[in-house]
């Protein structure tokens, strides 16, 4: 029912292999491209070099009608980290591997010249990209559908990708992307331009009759779920209100948790009024929770981009303090036309940004702003980056070695294992989604670990344990075993214990991502192993059980650990930059306090407890 | 009852329910292609479509049933004409 195709770009050969039975051990997606990369990757392969793997995979229920079934998650040893990377995209480019009858690609080696593949369903080619290279990813797509057809799905770098910035992305067509931990550099090693997919095959289900029933079911529990209307309404930009209220935003390099005039230039209303145009989807998705800009009134009347997301009100927004929503979406659009992250393209500014401020760039300091909001200086320097142009050539390389070239620069290096700290300051508030910048397997990232009864407004007890702030039949209802429901909210419900939420959180966003559905509808976090287990029996017809998936879940995130252990990672890594433990964090209403090392490493203690590893060997499972 | 469905084409945001839910009642499987309702972006930016309705639609109606986004509105039985 699963095909891949494995492609080796020095060899230029194509081969096609059956992977039933990596999707029954390994649910499928992220859970198959875990395995693979485990298996592929010699120890102590250069990122940057022939031996790394690049995976895509779209997720199992991907191409049927489960709502926000459209997400693949692309897969390669990190550029940035030097670990586990893996970033996730939906839009309609997994949609169309899997209706070209192929769940996943595996990628190998390097072409000597600039090459791209197409797969028009099962006609696969490796074609020379000589004319292609040096487009910006906006061109690329733009010459495939002119001269290839309209009905083609493009994943493709940008210069960034070409000149291997180890944060450049994959992007998914103009707008979207696989962002994050820098596959776009590992793209761009292997001399693949692009990837570009048309399929019009069919997929068939092994049990009409019960997928039916469960994709009403799933239809039924969004719509009618509370969380619809202001997830169509707002999209992602839902959250940015609530974290300047909490104190938690990155102001200006995690140096400002709030804002006295945000709501007024960079809420969610000002957005709406001022910016949104329309609601637009990705693939299998009635939530629409993506945007469509059409500046109405200001400097940028008339200026249309796709957005706002709130990663990129966050870390432009916030983190480089840009006050004009158009100007957010300006850098956004040079990051999807370069291809690059906008989490680490803007941390790694804003490191600049305070360098500069601290006398430490020399004659460099003339092409970084000092000042915060600085859009013009902001944005010639992700061309900068995009280019490896100038200082852009250092920061290219990411926050870790900038900063290692930069004698005194430390203490502005907001990054984890590598990978730029993005969106929210733990000084804030700490709770169960902190936790996961330092446990998720690819590093200094937000998304990996995202509770089912997340509230950004909620209290925290104890750095232990978060209050309830959602409705107790939440959790009543809530598809998890009972026996760890009790564990973890206490009997009857009084608590989220954070070490132990954190395991369940990271083992259900595995499944997420390795079937496909999109993990940021708060209401399929409350959709669990069982749903799942239904679901994947009725498309495969494979007898799957909850405790199955659940014990598969942990398996794909205990293997990623595994990768990074044999990469040499150690305990001391699990921690926050300096900054968090040492200076209070300014908010509007006063100060938060910094974090307490002893604190944190005993929450990290229980963590490892719960997952079974031992605290101190940075686990061995 | 065989339904008459209006298409309101700025509305669409791009799903592509209408051709899955299509292929899906209407055939053995989801097959986009072979539905009876065609969605494609209109340019590069895809941030509005084009929706047209094939003449081999049966009038099942499901393709609205599933628009939230009131892109396909059933209006009447087709029967009623």
């Amino acid at each position: 029912m699963f095909k891949l195709i494995e492609i080796d770009l020095t060899e230029k050969k194509i081969n096609l292999g059956d992977a039933t039975f990596l999707h029954r051990d390994f649910l499928g997606g992220l859970g198959v491209n875990t395995k693979l990369l485990y298996d592929l990757i010699p120890v102590g392969a250069d990122p940057l070099g022939p031996d790394n793997i690049l995976i895509f995979g779209a997720g199992t229920f991907v191409g049927t009608l489960l709502p926000t079934a459209a997400r693949t998650e692309l897969t390669a040893k990190s550029p940035l980290s030097g670990r586990f990377g893996t970033s996730n995209s939906g839009g309609l480019w997994g949609a169309a591997l899997k209706f070209a009858g192929y769940s996943h690609i595996v990628l190998k080696g390097k072409s000597t010249a600039p090459v791209y593949l197409i797969i028009d369903n099962d006609q696969i080619k490796i074609e020379d990209a000589t004319h292609l290279w040096g487009l910006n990813t906006h061109e690329t797509v733009d010459w495939f559908r002119r001269e290839k057809g309209k009905d083609f799905q493009i994943a493709s770098i940008g210069p960034a990708g070409e000149k291997l910035v180890r944060f450049a992305s994959v992007q998914n067509n103009c707008h979207g992307a696989w962002g994050r931990t820098g596959m776009g550099a590992v793209m761009g090693s292997k001399n693949l331009k692009a990837i570009a997919v048309r399929g019009t095959g069919e997929i068939r289900v092994a049990d009409r009759r019960s997928y039916a029933k469960i994709m009403t079911e799933a239809f039924k529990k969004v719509i009618n779920h509370e969380s619809f209307g202001y997830t169509r309404r707002y999209g992602s930009m839902v959250v940015g209100d609530p974290y300047n209220k909490i104190g938690a935003l990155p102001g200006h390099n995690f140096t400002s948790g709030s804002f006295s005039d945000w709501v007024e230039t960079r809420g969610r209303k000002v957005f709406e009024k001022n910016c949104k145009e329309k609601d637009l989807a990705c693939f299998s998705c009635p939530i629409a929770c993506t945007h469509w800009t059409k500046v109405k009134d200001g400097e940028y009347r008339g200026y249309e981009y796709k957005g706002l997301e709130v990663s990129s009100l966050l870390e432009f927004g916030a983190k480089l303090g840009i006050k004009e929503n158009a100007e957010m979406l300006k850098c956004t659009e040079i990051c999807n036309l370069y291809g690059m992250d906008l989490i680490s393209a803007s941390g790694v500014i804003a490191f600049a940004i305070e360098a500069n401020q601290n006398g430490l760039l020399g004659k460099s300091g003339r092409e970084v702003p000092v000042e915060w909001g600085n859009y013009q200086g902001i944005l010639e320097l992700l061309k900068s980056i995009g280019e490896r142009r100038g200082i852009g050539a250092l920061l290219a390389e990411g926050i870790k070695r900038a900063a290692g070239n930069i004698p005194g620069s430390e203490p502005y290096a907001m990054q984890i294992k590598g990978v730029e700290m993005p969106v929210r300051d733990p000084r804030g508030k700490w709770d169960v989604w902190m936790l996961g910048y330092l446990t998720n397997t690819r590093c200094g990232d937000h998304l990996r670990t995202r509770s089912p009864v997340d509230n950004v407004l909620g209290e925290v007890i104890n750095p232990f344990e978060e209050k309830i702030a959602v409705p107790v039949e939440l959790i009543s209802n809530l598809d998890m075993p009972e026996d760890l429901k009790k564990e973890i909210f206490g009997d009857p419900p009084s608590k989220v214990d954070i070490p132990g939420m954190a395991k369940y959180a990271e083992d259900l966003i595995t499944i997420i991502n390795s079937t496909g559905l999109c993990i940021r509808p708060p209401v399929h976090r409350t959709l669990g192993a069982g749903f799942y287990a239904r679901a994947l029996t009725a498309l495969t017809g494979h007898p799957y059980t909850a405790q199955e998936v659940m014990d598969v879940s942990a398996r794909i995130w205990d293997l990623q650990h595994q990768f990074n252990l044999r990469e040499g990672e150690e305990i001391g890594e699990y921690v926050f930059p300096d900054r968090f433990y040492n200076e209070p964090l300014p908010v509007q209403s006063g100060i938060k306090q910094p974090l307490q090392r002893e604190v944190i490493d005993e929450v990290l203690r229980r963590y490892f407890a719960a997952r079974g590893w031992t605290f101190g060997q940075g686990g061995n499972n | 009852m065989k339904w008459k469905i209006s298409i309101n084409e700025e509305n669409c945001v791009g799903c592509r329910i209408c051709q899955m839910i299509c292929s899906w009642a209407n055939g053995e499987s989801f097959q986009p292609e072979r539905s009876h309702i065609k969605v494609e972006s209109k340019d590069l930016a895809e941030n509005s479509f084009r929706i047209e309705i094939e003449q081999s639609c049966k009038g099942c109606g499901l393709c609205a049933a599933y628009c939230i986004s009131k892109a396909l509105v059933k209006e009447r039985g087709r029967d009623d004409v």
